[in-house]
């Protein structure tokens, strides 16, 4: 029986469901799944992969710290370790995708002569520890039948997991898109319409494209296929191991792939011409000052292009950066990965929020509902201005929502309509933005947050760190 | 192309490049996991090869390796 508390994020799964009680995240494992469950959790491979942050850390849960909608379950409870927040397979860049795949199948490797499988592979199984991967869903490993050979799995990693960022490589098409629904994913028959005959010409899409979309319609309407077993478990490991590797293979092609593009934002940085050196050095000395005086535990830089002020503040917290360039995200994370900085980079417009996704809106929360009084800092550097003007954002609307993200502070940067890259987003259509006007932005911004410090740089553009106003 | 296996492989080739829209259901990871059995059938010839080669070497090993086995140290347990 499924409690009536089980939580609309995991609903599908018929061995186990997870609910937050108390601040608390806690796995109820039913009874007919609980002894696999448990010798799982006390596998060798499974325990070294916890203790090395690879998997979420997990415990039994004693029967006294049970939650009260559990109390007559036919099951038991663990409690798992909490990610500091949770992303969307959409929210990620190319590169962490791959990262999340590249971890699923090396688990799939490890667990495969200990007797196990990964009953599915989709990316809403990982989150990111700031830039780590981590295999979070647990009852997805389950024993594996001696003999058998096929990886049931292995259609949904290909369309969750592969395809898209085959989309991405060959056709640019953002992991957004193609994630939109993380359990099904980018089917082989859309990716082969997409790709038209190129699918053909690339011999490395005959195997992952080309071949799966047209067996598919050739096969349509003649009944499942046969179920397939080896002579022998060893040589069933042998098949799947090498299935396995092949699909490594298909994986590390894409990825580096992805090292070598570029875009236009992720250049920004380094060939910004608006700033001169001396306001720079004005601009980062005040956010580095107002981010050693605020202490913020957890930040987020709401278009944080390559993440230089993510940077400053990570030296004293967890940090989340948006930003809506995939390119610029992928360089963050690449960054905070080598530098082992504790960043996590996503993919995101704030003029246009992640929105809830899946089964009744529920299976997966809003970007707004996940951010809700999560951070002690909000960084909106010359982000105001590009979200008034391209996404048509009043600037209360944007300080409203911002202030019920925040628990403490904004460091928000004042873009005046007289600034060249203003005028390039605003075409001449300045006068329409009257609340971008310097005294009616101030006084904007003091219905929800009390002015701390301001510094107005060289070039006209205002720096102010405020405090929000409690309700 | 005069053997008939060479027409054959054509038409083949011909009737998997050209995709026709399906008018029936079509079942999502079908083409995907009859490539997989096709993999695991070549995977599975491997294996024996692999065992056939192994078991192979290891008669031509046992047959020139007496001197050596009688200067190796005994495993621990060995009952010589």
């Amino acid at each position: 029986m499924i409690p009536a508390a089980a939580s609309p994020r995991s609903f599908r799964d018929p061995d186990a469901t997870l609910i937050e009680y108390e601040g608390r995240l806690v796995r109820a494992v039913r009874s007919h799944a609980l002894d696999a469950f448990r010798r799982m959790l006390e596998d060798p491979v499974v325990r070294r992969w916890m203790d090395e942050g690879r998997i979420v850390r997990t415990r039994p849960l004693p029967r006294v710290e049970t939650p009260p909608q559990f109390a007559d379950f036919e099951g038991e409870c663990f409690e798992h370790e909490r990610i500091p927040f949770v992303s969307q397979p959409a929210e990620w860049a190319p590169e962490m995708l791959a990262a999340a795949g590249s971890l699923t199948l090396s688990l799939s490797r490890a667990l495969l002569p200990r007797g196990w499988q990964l009953k599915d592979a989709t990316p809403a199984n990982v989150l990111f520890r700031n830039s780590e991967p981590v295999f979070v869903d647990l009852p997805s490993i389950i024993p594996r039948e001696p003999g058998s050979c096929l990886w049931i799995a292995r259609h949904q990693f290909e369309t969750t997991i592969l395809l898209p960022l085959i989309a991405s490589v060959e056709v640019g098409l953002p992991v957004a898109w193609t994630l939109s629904n993380p359990v099904a994913g980018l089917s082989h028959e859309s990716l082969a319409g997409i790709l038209g005959a190129r699918r053909w010409l690339k011999p490395a899409l005959w195997r992952s494209v080309a071949l799966p979309a047209a067996l598919a319609a050739k096969a349509a309407g003649g009944g499942a296929p046969p179920a397939m077993k080896a002579a022998s478990d060893e040589q069933a490991q042998f098949i799947l191991d090498r299935s396995l590797k092949g699909l490594e293979t298909q994986l590390s092609r894409c990825a580096g792939k992805l090292e070598a593009r570029s875009s236009h934002w992720h250049r920004y940085t380094a060939t910004r011409s608006h700033y001169g050196s001396a306001d720079l050095q004005a601009k980062r000395t005040f956010i580095a000052d107002a981010i050693a005086g605020t202490r913020p535990r957890r930040t987020l830089d709401i278009g944080a292009n390559t993440g230089e002020y993510s940077e400053i503040a990570a030296s004293q917290g967890d940090v989340v950066a948006i930003d809506i360039d995939e390119r610029s995200v992928a360089a963050i994370w690449a960054r905070a990965r080598n530098g082992q900085l504790p960043i996590l980079p996503l993919v995101g417009n704030f003029g246009r929020p992640t929105p809830a996704l899946g089964w009744r809106n529920r299976e997966l929360e809003s970007l707004l509902g996940r951010a809700a009084a999560g951070f002690d800092l909000v960084l909106m550097l010359a982000v105001v201005h590009h979200l008034r003007v391209t996404e048509g954002i009043p600037v209360a609307e944007q300080f409203d929502a911002v202030a019920g993200i925040t628990r403490r502070h904004l460091l928000v940067e004042y873009v005046p309509v007289t600034d060249p890259m203003f005028a390039a987003i605003a075409r001449g259509r300045e006068p329409l933005y009257g609340d971008c006007l310097r005294p009616e932005f101030e006084t904007t911004l003091l219905q929800r947050f009390q002015i701390e410090r301001k510094h107005e740089l060289p070039n006209g553009r205002v720096l102010y760190l405020a405090r929000r106003r409690l309700a | 192309m005069k053997h008939p296996l060479e027409k054959l492989a054509c038409a083949l080739a011909v009737s998997i490049a050209a995709v026709a829209p399906a008018g029936a259901y079509i079942d999502p990871g079908t083409g995907s996991r009859l490539l997989q059995m096709m993999g695991a059938v070549v995977a599975g010839g491997i294996f024996y090869f692999r065992e056939f080669r192994l078991k192979l070497m290891s008669f031509f090993t046992r047959r020139e390796a007496p001197a050596a086995e009688d200067a190796s140290e005994p495993p621990p347990g060995d009952p010589r």
